[in-house]
């Protein structure tokens, strides 16, 4: 045998080891504390772990941290296991439509399910739930509506609109508070004298629990500030800041409240002895800039810095030395501040733990490069104070490319929207689509939302809807968010989250039916689930193409010629995206028709098992119809049921009665000779039943066996309808025949 | 003689390596003494001894010079950029070498100061590591095991509950 190797321990000195290892993944470094005391040592040697995730993510100075942990092992570990989380490919993804509405203010509320969109023209509020897309409830603001309303700011527990005259009204929004008058908050307007329009409302709430702040502040057009705290409600405190108009406001409402005039001027007003400083804006406007959009302001009250950016500056402004600020242009000049992001309420500031904290905020161009902003980093402001001018420099600035549908015209921004947290970045393109950037890198993590049905949008061909809002999970152990696209939401979630949210969903099942109560039935549902998301697909796109070609076939008369096109383009692409999958359906038909033969057990002492397996799928199933059926009001005359149709005709059509006999004797013998074999019937039979449930919803579930088979085939036939005439439509009935006569002789 | 002065290596055990200029530069350390102890340019021979390491290791690492020197490497500070470049083939080949012999390669790399040797190095030998178990690694290596069972279940069970988070 050749001779040992000489000890790495003795060969290598432990700062070429820390090296060594600063190059391993996650689950290596794991490893690393078992081989010996010398290497636990090492591998938890804080200094070490702090070499290797700069060596991971770069010289960082100071960021925002995930874990809040004093550990960079737990900081490091954390990153890696969300990192992984999101690259994860299985998740939840859906989408639907809101009403028809403009100007809109959307709100989502991850820990409620709830997304609040606000339709600012007709003066209502849709709530919808997040996870099944349903409309829970509309909430009207009684006499508020384009007309009158001003300004106006939402957040999941209220919404706070200024009007023309200068009234101010509070709606609160919480599941338990909506059903509330509309509350007018008074002022005391003896100041003014005259009514001002409102200009700007901002409106805050800390967090979930009862001592933090909630409460909103206003500015008008005459430069008066009023702010009120909505737990009671009560006003606090009325004052004139300005000679001109507010234009932009914030407040913590414990230290200052801070806010923009029309010339960019920027006012703090202390919240304790109500003073007001201001300090002129660096770029002397030569007029007032008038459209609010253009105008950008955060501040991080807990660090003490206000960000407002406007055109191609950004400019920091110190709260706790009032006067000091800093700069930073964008590149060329021409680029400009497009959309800006906080990302969350932001801490007090905290030294010890790992990367110093940090508030980040994320900028992105009018170009379509993003910047990462720490406001807490130290070289922010100048050290000195004889500086007059300093420039700061962002925590990253990366140009992300192009990630959208491919008929974007190239002249067009790339990006309409972001949203960031400790450690993505969101891009919203157009579309639906929307892409994870890493926020240390700016390395393309993911394209989200690839998977946001055509169907929903009138014409996707030939139109470019911009994504203009993507929200991530505030949260920062979640991987989910959720993106606005021409009235059309989509939320997502990726990696294990689904399976949380269905033992959510298995508790709440558990009440009404007692059918999941042990760990196996969780650990079937966790895989059912993944299934089922996959087969939500792959039944739209049927419908979809099913519905084409019954346009086609002239079902549906009066197509214009655009729509013929339509029909045409997208039927070859149908076609050619199911060729592959037809054959799978085959397949599925044709393993049950054989499982029949070979599973002629009378082994009936593990029966219970499969009666277990298959009320689960039942109850599945049933689930889903309550989802389908919420779809089918949800989308309204956007999509129909053809299937449905179809099966009935189909049922007495010929080899299809046998065939499901066939079938559905092998549910019924399946038996878990080996539990592999069961998951794998069980998945098979929550597959039919789930397309029985798409296919034909107002069939009852004791039919469900029989009628899934039925589907099973009509899915398979519906790729290819009758009366199409498309290339390889012969191959296609040879196969169906095929497959029918095999399952008839077995 | 040549007409170009060269940089003579001289290993631990009094091997003499005559190189180009440019090649021996790849070590910071010597491009560092060359410029203290010469800063007008060479004008004749130039002798650096390597006390540390052996004629066959320095033979190898200079060969890995001369293959790199017109490798433009990332810039030295730039960690970020260094530490995510993989090993390229040509390295990987050359670090297809006994266990003993890379270490000592990596040594003479730590020494001389040759960080993308060095680098390439380390990264090798973490290839070596990942995705092994305990015990594979300690075979690997030549290490004992100096743990009791009980402190191994209880490292055990941190590592489980590090994973969760």
């Amino acid at each position: 045998p050749p001779p040992a190797p000489p000890s790495l321990n003795d060969a290598l000195p432990s700062e070429i080891l820390v090296q060594i290892f600063s190059h391993l993944d996650n689950l290596s470094l794991d490893t690393l504390n078992l081989v010996c005391k010398y290497w636990n040592a090492l591998a938890n040697n804080n200094n070490a772990w702090r070499e290797a995730f700069m060596a991971r993510h770069g010289h960082i100075p100071e960021f925002q941290p995930l874990s809040r942990s004093r550990l960079w092992k737990r900081e490091l570990t954390m990153r890696e296991n969300m990192a992984r989380k999101w690259l994860r490919g299985t998740g939840k993804n859906h989408s639907f439509p809101v009403p028809r509405g403009s100007a809109l203010m959307v709100v989502p509320e991850f820990a409620a399910d709830r997304l609040l969109v606000y339709q600012h023209s007709v003066g209502q509020i849709v709530v919808t739930n997040l996870r099944n897309g349903k409309h829970t409830d509309l909430i009207w603001l009684d006499n508020l509506n384009n007309g009158n309303v001003t300004a106006y700011d939402m957040c999941e527990m209220a919404i706070v609109c200024g009007t023309w005259k200068g009234e101010v009204f509070l709606k609160l929004l919480s599941n338990k508070t909506y059903m509330s008058p509309t509350i007018r908050l008074d002022g005391d307007t003896e100041l003014s004298g005259e009514a001002v329009a409102i200009s700007v409302v901002s409106l805050k709430k800390d967090g979930m629990n009862k001592t933090g702040a909630f409460g909103c502040v206003c500015g008008d057009a005459g430069g008066t500030v009023t702010c009120w705290d909505l737990k009671t409600p009560a006003l606090i405190k009325r004052q004139r800041v300005s000679t001109l108009g507010i234009v932009k406001i914030a407040s913590d409402f414990h230290t200052a409240i801070v806010c923009l005039d029309t010339l960019l001027n920027v006012h703090f007003v202390d919240t304790v002895t109500w003073a007001v400083s201001t300090v002129a804006y660096p770029k002397p406007l030569q007029t007032e800039a008038l459209d609010l959009e253009d105008i950008h302001l955060h501040v991080d009250f807990a660090g003490g810095v206000a960000m407002v950016g406007f055109q191609g500056d950004i400019t920091l402004f110190s709260l706790s030395s009032i006067g000091v600020f800093s700069g930073y242009a964008l590149a060329d000049g021409l680029d400009a501040v497009h959309k800006s992001v906080a990302s969350g309420y932001g801490g007090a500031y905290e030294t010890e733990i790992v990367g110093g904290d940090g508030y980040f905020i994320g900028v992105l161009t009018l170009h379509g490069g993003v910047l990462i902003i720490n406001t807490r980093a130290a070289s922010n402001f100048p050290a000195s104070a004889n500086v007059t001018t300093h420039s700061f420099t962002p925590f990253n600035h990366f140009i992300p490319d192009y990630v959208g549908p491919d008929n974007t015209p190239y002249e067009v921004t790339h990006f309409n929207s972001i949203s960031i947290n400790a450690q993505i970045v969101l891009l919203g393109s157009y579309n639906g689509y929307s892409a994870i950037y890493d926020i240390f890198h700016g390395r393309l993590l993911k394209v989200v939302s690839k998977r946001f049905p055509k169907r929903l949008f009138e014409n996707p061909m030939f139109q470019l809807f911009p994504t203009q809002h993507v929200f991530l999970n505030p949260d920062p152990k979640a991987t989910s968010g959720v993106t606005f696209t021409h009235r059309l939401v989509q939320y997502f979630q990726y990696g294990d989250q689904p399976i949380d949210a269905l033992e959510k969903l298995g508790k709440r099942k558990t009440a009404a039916s007692g059918l999941l109560r042990d760990k196996r039935s969780l650990a079937y549902h966790k895989v059912i689930k993944h299934e089922v998301d996959e087969l939500d697909r792959e039944i739209e796109s049927a419908n979809q193409s099913v519905r084409l070609v019954g346009k086609y076939n002239g079902v549906e008369a009066d197509l214009t010629e655009e729509e013929e096109l339509k029909i045409a383009m997208a039927l070859s692409e149908s076609h050619n995206v199911h060729s592959g999958e037809n054959s799978d359906d085959l397949e599925r038909a044709l393993q049950l028709s054989k499982s029949e033969v070979s599973l002629h057990s009378d082994d009936s002492s593990l029966l219970g098992l499969v009666d277990k397996d298959l009320q689960l799928a039942i109850a599945l199933s049933q689930t889903e119809s309550e989802n389908s059926a919420v779809e089918r009001d949800t989308y309204g005359g956007l999509l129909d049921f053809p299937l449905a149709g179809l099966s009935k005709k189909q049922l007495k059509s010929k080899a299809v009665a046998p065939m499901a006999e066939v079938l559905r004797e092998g549910i019924e013998s399946l038996s878990p000779f080996e539990s592999e074999g069961v998951d794998e019937d069980l998945r098979l039979a929550i597959r039919l039943s789930q397309i029985e449930v798409r296919g034909a919803p107002q069939m009852g579930n004791d039919k469900s066996v029989s009628s899934s088979c039925n589907a099973a085939i009509i899915v398979c036939d519906n790729l290819k309808p009758p009366g199409t005439l498309l290339d390889g439509d012969a191959e296609f009935e040879k196969q169906m025949t095929e497959a029918i006569k095999r399952s008839i002789v077995s | 003689m040549s007409d170009t002065p060269k940089v003579i290596i001289v290993s631990s055990d009094n091997g003499k390596f005559p190189v180009e200029q440019k090649v021996a530069e790849k070590s910071v350390l010597i491009k560092k003494m060359i410029e203290d102890l010469a800063p007008n340019g060479l004008e004749e021979d130039f002798e650096i001894p390597t006390p540390n390491v052996r004629s066959n290791v320095l033979k190898a690492v200079l060969e890995w010079c001369e293959h790199h020197k017109d490798t433009e490497f990332p810039d030295e500070d730039d960690d970020d950029t260094r530490k995510i470049t993989p090993v390229d083939d040509w390295d990987k080949n050359f670090l297809q070498v006994d266990q003993e012999m890379l270490y000592e390669i990596i040594l003479a790399a730590n020494y001389l100061n040759i960080r993308p040797l060095l680098d390439a190095g380390c990264k090798v030998v973490a290839e070596m590591i990942r995705g092994k178990s305990p015990e594979e690694i300690r075979k690997t290596f030549n290490i004992v095991n100096d743990f009791s069972p009980e402190e191994e279940a209880a490292i055990k069970r941190e590592n489980e509950w590090a994973e969760d988070r």
